[in-house]
């Protein structure tokens, strides 16, 4: 997974994944886009164990500080 | 030249202006691109105009040069996939009872239906980089490691 999140805000610009459901698991990515939330609210949310998305919380938690931090 | 085993291998000898050279690997995909379909058709006398490479040249509503006429999906030059011509469809179903709706601004992911697949949704990495863009911060996390703590929980779970 890879993940690109504004430099000014915390909107997520794009996303890429290589791996099993890939698609899927862009799909609430694009969702979160859409809605323009914070890449922090897809990153704190509880996500059901054992899904392939739910590695979107440890793979946005890699997002290094930014200035709207 | 291309050469393939029983043992499902092929290679491939490349030849280059600095020598031949031999690429290994599992499968071929050959990706031979995509002309549109509009020469000879009479879109000239309808009055639909073409772009220089073939397309047809829509607005943002997808709508033709001729009055009342739309065009759609890869023809009308929208990116080829079959979810952009649904969507293209919704537009013009949507206009022509009243909407305004446009391609403009569309988020479009693709899938590549590969083993494992490739998902990609909204600016890349390369394009976020190009000047006057803003900058932009980068998370990566590696699938195998989260598949490897699956694994490890679907063990002590059993």
């Amino acid at each position: 997974m890879k993940a690109l999140v504004g430099g000014s805000d915390d909107r997520i610009l794009g996303f890429t994944m290589i791996g099993s459901e890939a698609g899927e698991v862009m799909a609430a990515v694009q969702t979160a886009m859409l809605a323009d939330l914070p890449y922090r609210r897809l990153r704190d949310a509880v996500i059901a164990h054992l899904t392939v998305a739910e590695g979107l919380g440890p793979a946005l938690a890699n997002v290094p500080p930014g200035s709207a931090q | 030249m291309c050469a393939a085993d029983p043992a499902n291998e092929v290679s491939v000898t490349v030849r280059t202006p600095s020598g031949e050279q031999e690429i290994e690997g599992s499968d071929i995909l050959v990706a031979a691109g995509r002309v549109p379909n509009t020469a000879g058709i009479g879109l000239d006398e309808a009055g639909v105009e073409l772009d220089d490479r073939g397309y047809i040249r829509v607005n943002e509503r997808l709508e033709t040069t001729a009055p009342s006429v739309w065009a759609i999906g890869e023809c009308a030059g929208s990116p080829q996939f079959t979810h952009v011509s649904v969507d293209d469809f919704r537009i013009i179903r949507d206009n022509l009872a009243g909407g305004k709706r446009s391609t403009r601004d569309r988020l479009v992911p693709y899938c590549l239906f590969t083993d494992p697949p490739l998902a990609h949704v909204g600016l890349s990495e390369a394009r976020s980089a190009t000047p006057g863009r803003h900058r932009a911060r980068r998370a990566v996390a590696d699938e195998r490691r989260a598949a490897d703590s699956r694994r490890r929980t679907k063990r002590k779970a059993s």
